[in-house]
Protein backbone atom coordinates (compact mmCIF):
# COMPACT_ATOMS: atom_id res chain seq x y z
CA UNK A 1 0.00 0.00 0.00
CA UNK A 2 2.80 2.38 0.94
CA UNK A 3 4.82 1.35 -2.09
CA UNK A 4 1.83 2.20 -4.38
CA UNK A 5 1.27 5.67 -2.87
CA UNK A 6 5.02 6.51 -3.10
CA UNK A 7 5.19 5.56 -6.77
CA UNK A 8 2.07 7.70 -7.49
CA UNK A 9 3.70 10.67 -5.80
CA UNK A 10 6.90 10.11 -7.75
CA UNK A 11 4.95 9.96 -10.99
CA UNK A 12 3.20 13.22 -10.19
CA UNK A 13 6.52 14.92 -9.39
CA UNK A 14 8.06 13.58 -12.59
CA UNK A 15 5.13 14.92 -14.55
CA UNK A 16 5.45 18.34 -12.89
CA UNK A 17 9.20 18.43 -13.68
CA UNK A 18 8.53 17.55 -17.31
CA UNK A 19 5.83 20.23 -17.64
CA UNK A 20 8.05 22.92 -16.11
CA UNK A 21 10.96 21.86 -18.37
CA UNK A 22 8.76 22.13 -21.46
CA UNK A 23 7.45 25.49 -20.37
CA UNK A 24 10.95 26.87 -19.75
CA UNK A 25 12.04 25.63 -23.20
CA UNK A 26 9.13 27.50 -24.80
CA UNK A 27 9.91 30.69 -22.82
CA UNK A 28 13.57 30.44 -23.83
CA UNK A 29 12.67 30.11 -27.50
CA UNK A 30 10.27 33.08 -27.34
CA UNK A 31 12.83 35.26 -25.60
CA UNK A 32 15.43 34.41 -28.26
CA UNK A 33 12.96 35.36 -31.00
CA UNK A 34 12.21 38.64 -29.22
CA UNK A 35 15.92 39.40 -28.76
CA UNK A 36 16.44 38.81 -32.49
CA UNK A 37 13.60 41.21 -33.31
CA UNK A 38 14.99 43.90 -30.96
CA UNK A 39 18.42 43.56 -32.58
CA UNK A 40 16.88 44.01 -36.04
CA UNK A 41 14.95 47.07 -34.84
CA UNK A 42 18.11 48.57 -33.38
CA UNK A 43 19.83 48.16 -36.74
CA UNK A 44 16.99 49.93 -38.51
CA UNK A 45 17.01 52.85 -36.03
CA UNK A 46 20.78 53.22 -36.32
CA UNK A 47 20.66 53.37 -40.11
CA UNK A 48 17.80 55.93 -39.96
CA UNK A 49 19.76 58.14 -37.53
CA UNK A 50 22.82 57.87 -39.76
CA UNK A 51 20.91 59.01 -42.81
CA UNK A 52 19.39 61.93 -40.86
CA UNK A 53 22.89 63.02 -39.78
CA UNK A 54 24.12 62.77 -43.36
CA UNK A 55 21.21 64.91 -44.55
CA UNK A 56 21.92 67.52 -41.86
CA UNK A 57 25.58 67.72 -42.82
CA UNK A 58 24.63 68.00 -46.49
CA UNK A 59 22.23 70.88 -45.81
CA UNK A 60 24.93 72.60 -43.73
CA UNK A 61 27.32 72.27 -46.66
CA UNK A 62 24.66 73.70 -48.95
CA UNK A 63 24.19 76.66 -46.60
CA UNK A 64 27.92 77.41 -46.49
CA UNK A 65 28.36 77.08 -50.25
CA UNK A 66 28.88 80.39 -52.02
CA UNK A 67 25.72 80.87 -54.03
CA UNK A 68 25.55 83.09 -57.08
CA UNK A 69 23.86 86.42 -57.50
CA UNK A 70 23.29 88.18 -60.79
CA UNK A 71 23.46 91.99 -60.67
CA UNK A 72 21.64 93.61 -63.57
CA UNK A 73 23.15 97.01 -64.36
CA UNK A 74 23.14 99.70 -66.98
CA UNK A 75 26.26 101.52 -68.04
CA UNK A 76 25.61 105.09 -69.08
CA UNK A 77 28.19 106.61 -71.37
CA UNK A 78 28.08 109.00 -74.33
CA UNK A 79 30.01 106.49 -76.45
CA UNK A 80 29.55 102.70 -76.64
CA UNK A 81 32.12 100.81 -74.57
CA UNK A 82 33.35 97.27 -75.30
CA UNK A 83 32.93 94.16 -73.15
CA UNK A 84 36.55 93.79 -72.10
CA UNK A 85 36.87 97.48 -71.19
CA UNK A 86 33.84 97.27 -68.91
CA UNK A 87 35.06 94.03 -67.31
CA UNK A 88 38.52 95.51 -66.71
CA UNK A 89 37.05 98.70 -65.22
CA UNK A 90 34.86 96.75 -62.78
CA UNK A 91 37.76 94.45 -61.83
CA UNK A 92 39.99 97.49 -61.26
CA UNK A 93 37.37 99.07 -59.00
CA UNK A 94 37.00 95.89 -56.91
CA UNK A 95 40.78 95.56 -56.73
CA UNK A 96 41.14 99.19 -55.65
CA UNK A 97 38.72 98.73 -52.74
CA UNK A 98 39.28 95.12 -51.65
CA UNK A 99 42.55 94.03 -53.28
CA UNK A 100 43.38 90.98 -55.38
CA UNK A 101 42.21 88.62 -52.64
CA UNK A 102 38.82 90.36 -52.54
CA UNK A 103 38.56 90.16 -56.31
CA UNK A 104 39.11 86.40 -56.22
CA UNK A 105 36.64 85.92 -53.34
CA UNK A 106 33.96 87.92 -55.13
CA UNK A 107 34.06 85.42 -58.04
CA UNK A 108 33.05 88.24 -60.35
CA UNK A 109 32.24 87.43 -63.96
CA UNK A 110 30.60 89.64 -66.55
CA UNK A 111 27.97 87.20 -67.80
CA UNK A 112 26.11 89.47 -70.25
CA UNK A 113 26.93 92.85 -71.68
CA UNK A 114 25.30 94.63 -74.60
CA UNK A 115 27.44 97.57 -75.78
CA UNK A 116 24.58 99.04 -77.84
CA UNK A 117 22.17 99.47 -74.89
CA UNK A 118 24.65 99.41 -72.00
CA UNK A 119 22.71 96.70 -70.14
CA UNK A 120 24.73 93.96 -68.51
CA UNK A 121 24.63 91.18 -65.93
CA UNK A 122 27.40 90.61 -63.44
CA UNK A 123 27.67 87.26 -61.67
CA UNK A 124 29.10 87.41 -58.14
CA UNK A 125 29.17 85.38 -54.95
CA UNK A 126 26.13 86.07 -52.72
CA UNK A 127 28.45 87.03 -49.86
CA UNK A 128 30.05 89.77 -51.97
CA UNK A 129 26.94 91.26 -53.59
CA UNK A 130 26.89 94.52 -51.62
CA UNK A 131 30.64 95.00 -51.82
CA UNK A 132 30.56 94.59 -55.60
CA UNK A 133 27.72 97.13 -55.87
CA UNK A 134 29.82 99.58 -53.82
CA UNK A 135 32.72 98.90 -56.19
CA UNK A 136 30.39 99.56 -59.15
CA UNK A 137 29.70 103.01 -57.74
CA UNK A 138 33.43 103.74 -58.00
CA UNK A 139 33.45 103.17 -61.76
CA UNK A 140 33.14 106.72 -63.10
CA UNK A 141 35.49 106.42 -66.06
CA UNK A 142 36.08 103.56 -68.48
CA UNK A 143 39.18 103.87 -70.65
CA UNK A 144 39.19 107.62 -70.13
CA UNK A 145 35.55 108.04 -71.17
CA UNK A 146 33.07 109.27 -68.56
CA UNK A 147 30.72 106.50 -67.48
CA UNK A 148 28.28 105.66 -64.73
CA UNK A 149 27.09 102.20 -63.72
CA UNK A 150 23.57 102.08 -62.30
CA UNK A 151 22.61 98.80 -60.62
CA UNK A 152 19.04 97.94 -61.53
CA UNK A 153 18.25 94.70 -59.75
CA UNK A 154 19.83 91.66 -58.14
CA UNK A 155 18.53 88.23 -59.03
CA UNK A 156 19.26 84.64 -58.01
CA UNK A 157 19.10 83.21 -61.53
CA UNK A 158 20.41 84.33 -64.88
CA UNK A 159 17.04 83.58 -66.44
CA UNK A 160 15.34 86.19 -64.26
CA UNK A 161 18.19 88.64 -64.91
CA UNK A 162 17.66 88.20 -68.67
CA UNK A 163 13.94 88.82 -68.22
CA UNK A 164 14.71 92.07 -66.35
CA UNK A 165 16.90 93.26 -69.25
CA UNK A 166 14.24 92.29 -71.80
CA UNK A 167 11.58 94.15 -69.81
CA UNK A 168 13.75 97.26 -69.48
CA UNK A 169 14.71 97.20 -73.16
CA UNK A 170 11.05 96.85 -74.17
CA UNK A 171 10.10 99.82 -72.02
CA UNK A 172 12.86 102.00 -73.49
CA UNK B 1 11.30 111.31 -53.07
CA UNK B 2 15.08 111.70 -52.66
CA UNK B 3 17.10 114.86 -52.34
CA UNK B 4 20.69 115.54 -53.34
CA UNK B 5 21.39 118.52 -51.13
CA UNK B 6 24.51 119.74 -52.91
CA UNK B 7 25.48 119.57 -56.56
CA UNK B 8 27.77 121.94 -58.41
CA UNK B 9 27.47 121.25 -62.16
CA UNK B 10 30.28 122.88 -64.08
CA UNK B 11 28.17 123.76 -67.15
CA UNK B 12 24.64 123.91 -68.46
CA UNK B 13 25.14 120.70 -70.48
CA UNK B 14 26.42 118.84 -67.43
CA UNK B 15 23.46 120.14 -65.43
CA UNK B 16 21.02 118.90 -68.06
CA UNK B 17 22.53 115.40 -68.11
CA UNK B 18 22.75 115.38 -64.32
CA UNK B 19 19.09 116.34 -64.01
CA UNK B 20 18.12 113.55 -66.39
CA UNK B 21 20.01 110.89 -64.42
CA UNK B 22 18.90 112.18 -61.02
CA UNK B 23 15.29 112.21 -62.18
CA UNK B 24 15.53 108.61 -63.39
CA UNK B 25 17.13 107.60 -60.09
CA UNK B 26 14.17 108.93 -58.10
CA UNK B 27 15.45 112.32 -56.95
CA UNK B 28 12.95 115.17 -56.81
CA UNK B 29 14.96 117.94 -55.20
CA UNK B 30 18.48 119.31 -55.48
CA UNK B 31 20.52 121.98 -53.82
CA UNK B 32 22.69 123.86 -56.29
CA UNK B 33 25.90 125.53 -55.21
CA UNK B 34 25.26 129.26 -55.46
CA UNK B 35 28.18 130.13 -57.76
CA UNK B 36 26.89 127.64 -60.38
CA UNK B 37 23.28 128.72 -59.98
CA UNK B 38 22.46 131.21 -62.77
CA UNK B 39 23.39 129.02 -65.72
CA UNK B 40 22.35 125.60 -64.40
CA UNK B 41 19.11 126.15 -62.50
CA UNK B 42 16.96 126.09 -65.64
CA UNK B 43 18.08 122.54 -66.52
CA UNK B 44 16.73 121.29 -63.18
CA UNK B 45 13.55 123.36 -63.23
CA UNK B 46 12.64 121.97 -66.67
CA UNK B 47 12.76 118.44 -65.23
CA UNK B 48 10.45 119.47 -62.37
CA UNK B 49 12.98 119.55 -59.54
CA UNK B 50 12.56 121.54 -56.36
CA UNK B 51 15.69 123.66 -56.35
CA UNK B 52 17.33 125.25 -53.34
CA UNK B 53 20.31 127.61 -53.28
CA UNK B 54 23.26 126.34 -51.29
CA UNK B 55 26.20 128.35 -50.08
CA UNK B 56 29.29 126.48 -48.93
CA UNK B 57 31.01 128.31 -46.12
CA UNK B 58 34.63 127.29 -45.61
CA UNK B 59 36.41 128.59 -42.54
CA UNK B 60 39.68 127.76 -40.83
CA UNK B 61 38.85 129.43 -37.51
CA UNK B 62 35.81 130.48 -35.49
CA UNK B 63 36.57 134.16 -36.12
CA UNK B 64 36.67 133.65 -39.87
CA UNK B 65 33.44 131.66 -39.67
CA UNK B 66 31.63 134.52 -37.85
CA UNK B 67 32.89 137.07 -40.36
CA UNK B 68 31.92 135.00 -43.40
CA UNK B 69 28.57 134.05 -41.90
CA UNK B 70 27.44 137.65 -41.33
CA UNK B 71 28.57 138.56 -44.85
CA UNK B 72 26.77 135.57 -46.37
CA UNK B 73 23.55 136.31 -44.53
CA UNK B 74 23.58 139.87 -45.84
CA UNK B 75 24.18 138.89 -49.48
CA UNK B 76 22.12 135.72 -49.77
CA UNK B 77 19.65 135.51 -46.91
CA UNK B 78 17.59 132.69 -48.46
CA UNK B 79 20.46 130.28 -49.21
CA UNK B 80 20.98 127.07 -47.25
CA UNK B 81 24.36 127.21 -45.55
CA UNK B 82 26.73 124.26 -45.59
CA UNK B 83 29.65 124.64 -43.19
CA UNK B 84 33.01 123.08 -44.04
CA UNK B 85 36.00 123.11 -41.73
CA UNK B 86 38.90 121.01 -40.46
CA UNK B 87 39.08 122.80 -37.12
CA UNK B 88 37.24 121.08 -34.28
CA UNK B 89 36.30 124.30 -32.41
CA UNK B 90 34.91 125.81 -35.61
CA UNK B 91 33.08 122.57 -36.36
CA UNK B 92 31.35 122.75 -32.99
CA UNK B 93 30.55 126.42 -33.42
CA UNK B 94 28.98 125.66 -36.80
CA UNK B 95 27.01 122.78 -35.31
CA UNK B 96 25.33 124.90 -32.64
CA UNK B 97 24.63 127.85 -34.93
CA UNK B 98 21.01 127.71 -36.17
CA UNK B 99 21.87 129.60 -39.36
CA UNK B 100 24.10 126.76 -40.63
CA UNK B 101 21.84 123.92 -41.75
CA UNK B 102 24.45 121.31 -42.73
CA UNK B 103 27.87 120.82 -41.14
CA UNK B 104 30.16 118.74 -43.28
CA UNK B 105 32.09 116.00 -41.51
CA UNK B 106 35.60 115.04 -42.49
CA UNK B 107 38.51 113.00 -41.23
CA UNK B 108 39.80 115.68 -38.85
CA UNK B 109 36.54 116.03 -36.94
CA UNK B 110 35.76 112.30 -36.80
CA UNK B 111 36.83 112.04 -33.16
CA UNK B 112 34.13 114.45 -31.96
CA UNK B 113 31.20 112.70 -33.63
CA UNK B 114 29.43 111.39 -30.53
CA UNK B 115 26.37 112.00 -28.36
CA UNK B 116 27.61 115.51 -27.40
CA UNK B 117 27.83 116.39 -31.07
CA UNK B 118 24.28 115.15 -31.46
CA UNK B 119 23.16 117.49 -28.67
CA UNK B 120 24.93 120.41 -30.38
CA UNK B 121 23.25 119.59 -33.69
CA UNK B 122 19.87 119.41 -31.97
CA UNK B 123 20.52 122.83 -30.38
CA UNK B 124 21.42 124.30 -33.74
CA UNK B 125 18.71 122.37 -35.66
CA UNK B 126 21.32 121.28 -38.18
CA UNK B 127 22.53 117.96 -39.57
CA UNK B 128 25.88 116.33 -40.26
CA UNK B 129 26.77 116.49 -43.95
CA UNK B 130 28.39 113.49 -45.62
CA UNK B 131 30.13 114.48 -48.83
CA UNK B 132 30.18 111.41 -51.09
CA UNK B 133 32.51 112.98 -53.65
CA UNK B 134 35.35 112.56 -51.14
CA UNK B 135 35.04 108.80 -51.62
CA UNK B 136 35.18 109.06 -55.40
CA UNK B 137 38.16 111.39 -55.48
CA UNK B 138 40.11 109.40 -52.94
CA UNK B 139 39.01 105.78 -52.43
CA UNK B 140 41.52 105.49 -49.56
CA UNK B 141 39.15 107.59 -47.49
CA UNK B 142 36.81 104.58 -47.33
CA UNK B 143 38.34 103.64 -43.96
CA UNK B 144 37.44 106.80 -42.05
CA UNK B 145 34.23 107.14 -44.04
CA UNK B 146 33.17 103.75 -42.68
CA UNK B 147 33.94 104.88 -39.13
CA UNK B 148 31.93 108.07 -39.71
CA UNK B 149 28.88 106.12 -40.87
CA UNK B 150 29.22 103.70 -37.93
CA UNK B 151 29.29 106.61 -35.46
CA UNK B 152 26.33 108.33 -37.11
CA UNK B 153 24.40 105.07 -36.84
CA UNK B 154 25.46 104.33 -33.26
CA UNK B 155 24.56 107.76 -31.87
CA UNK B 156 21.55 108.22 -34.20
CA UNK B 157 22.86 111.55 -35.46
CA UNK B 158 20.75 113.33 -38.11
CA UNK B 159 22.68 113.40 -41.37
CA UNK B 160 22.45 114.41 -45.01
CA UNK B 161 24.17 112.65 -47.90
CA UNK B 162 25.09 114.69 -50.93
CA UNK B 163 27.13 114.00 -54.04
CA UNK B 164 28.73 117.46 -54.56
CA UNK B 165 28.80 116.34 -58.20
CA UNK B 166 30.56 118.51 -60.75
CA UNK B 167 29.79 116.32 -63.75
CA UNK B 168 26.94 113.94 -64.58
CA UNK B 169 28.98 110.79 -63.86
CA UNK B 170 29.56 111.78 -60.22
CA UNK B 171 25.99 111.43 -59.00
CA UNK B 172 25.01 108.60 -56.66
CA UNK B 173 22.14 106.23 -57.28
CA UNK B 174 20.06 105.33 -54.16
CA UNK B 175 20.91 101.66 -54.80
CA UNK B 176 24.62 102.52 -54.37
CA UNK B 177 23.84 104.20 -51.06
CA UNK B 178 21.73 101.28 -49.88
CA UNK B 179 24.56 98.85 -50.58
CA UNK B 180 27.06 101.14 -48.86
CA UNK B 181 24.98 101.25 -45.68
CA UNK B 182 24.14 97.55 -45.88
CA UNK B 183 27.84 96.77 -45.97
CA UNK B 184 28.86 99.21 -43.21
CA UNK B 185 26.03 99.10 -40.66
CA UNK B 186 23.99 96.14 -41.94
CA UNK B 187 20.95 98.37 -42.48
CA UNK B 188 20.71 99.49 -46.08
CA UNK B 189 17.51 101.48 -45.74
CA UNK B 190 19.05 103.67 -43.04
CA UNK B 191 21.02 105.38 -45.82
CA UNK B 192 17.79 106.70 -47.33
CA UNK B 193 17.36 108.92 -44.24
CA UNK B 194 20.30 110.91 -45.56
CA UNK B 195 18.55 111.52 -48.86
CA UNK B 196 15.42 113.02 -47.35
CA UNK B 197 14.45 116.56 -48.34
CA UNK B 198 15.84 119.12 -45.83
CA UNK B 199 12.49 120.13 -44.35
CA UNK B 200 12.10 116.58 -43.00
CA UNK B 201 15.48 116.60 -41.31
CA UNK B 202 14.79 119.29 -38.74
CA UNK B 203 14.47 117.81 -35.27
Amino acid sequence: MNIGSDSGLLLIMLLLILVSLGYSIIVYQRSRELAEKVRRLEGLVASAVGSVETLASLSKKARNRARKRYIVFRLLSPEPIGYSDVENAIKAAIRKLYGDYGLSLSRMYLAIYEPSTGYGVLRVSHLWKDRVIIALSFVRNVEGKPALIIPIRTSGSIKRAREVILGKRGRN
Amino acid sequence: MFCDQLVAPRSRLEASRMADILRRSGYTCVGIEITRLPETVQAFLVKGFNVTKVLVLEAASEKEFRRKLSKAKERTPDATLVGRTVNIATFRAMSRDPRVKVVEANRRVLSVIDRNQRALLEAGQSVIGVNLSVLLRNPRSYGWFKTLIERIYRYDIPFALYSNAVSWNEVWHPYHIRSLFQEIVDNGRYGFLGLRPPHLDAG
